[in-house]
């Protein structure tokens, strides 16, 4: 078999891949998120402007029993659950078999003085989980902007 | 039964191609994009800017009313010059 290669884009915000989700629990496909591939993130999330972009309301959604610590400081996250992640490889085909046990919604920061814009996570995260439990390579050249996940 | 099935593939590689090439024309305009719109959020559609706002949920509610569905509007924070984003 050979191995698949997901194309990333190099950005100002980082490396980001463009896919679409299936929550389990919503039944839906949700999409297309723009994902910012973060090797020093152990979870995959979506950020708060994204969520109301999707109509996914957090308060329907369980609060996570786990804190979350970020340069903003601790934040809230909200559990959407397992979720399939739809994600295109390098030939235009669509693959559905790359999923994620646990995502995250992030919400503000839990410090009142730090609930400004600027200080809450503004990106969707595609952290190390994911890479780890699809064994996944990620490889990137900042300098001649090319970069991809490859199996 | 695979999800894919069920989807309208074609449709799925059109939104995450009009997602790339929002990302890619905000990426090339970037500089252009700190100075006009520090610290705000802005919205890029079929790679022009159709809005912004420093607060995101006026934001999506504006376009929302403007165009009904927004699944392929890129919406992003532009930190100033004299900012650097740390995720």
């Amino acid at each position: 078999m050979t191995s698949r290669r997901f194309p990333t884009l190099v950005g100002d915000k980082g490396i980001s891949i463009s896919c679409f989700i299936v929550p389990f629990s919503k039944g839906k496909m949700i999409g297309p998120i723009k994902f910012i591939i973060d090797t020093g993130s152990p979870v995959t999330g979506i950020c708060e402007v994204d969520a109301a972009k999707f109509d996914i309301d957090i308060k329907t959604l369980p609060q996570s029993r786990k804190s979350f610590g970020s340069l903003s400081g601790n934040i809230q996250a909200h559990e959407l659950g397992k979720t399939k992640i739809l994600i295109k490889d390098s030939t235009g085909k669509i693959h559905d078999d790359f999923d994620i046990d646990m995502v995250y919604v992030f919400s503000k920061p839990i410090c009142k003085r730090r609930r400004e814009e600027s200080a809450a996570i503004q990106s969707n995260l595609l952290g190390r989980d994911f890479l780890e439990k699809h064994s996944l390579k990620f490889f990137v050249d900042i300098k001649n902007g090319l970069s991809y996940i490859e199996e | 039964m695979s999800v894919i099935a069920k989807i309208n593939k074609e449709e799925v590689l059109e939104k995450i191609q009009e997602m790339n090439d929002n990302s890619i024309w905000m990426n090339k305009e970037m500089a252009v994009l700190r100075k006009k719109y520090p610290n705000m959020f802005i919205a890029i559609f079929k790679q022009k800017i159709v809005g912004t706002n420093p607060d995101h949920k006026k934001l999506i509610i504006a376009l929302k009313k403007q165009f009904g569905e927004i699944d392929t509007v890129l919406i992003e924070f532009i930190n100033g010059d004299d900012h650097y984003f740390i995720i």
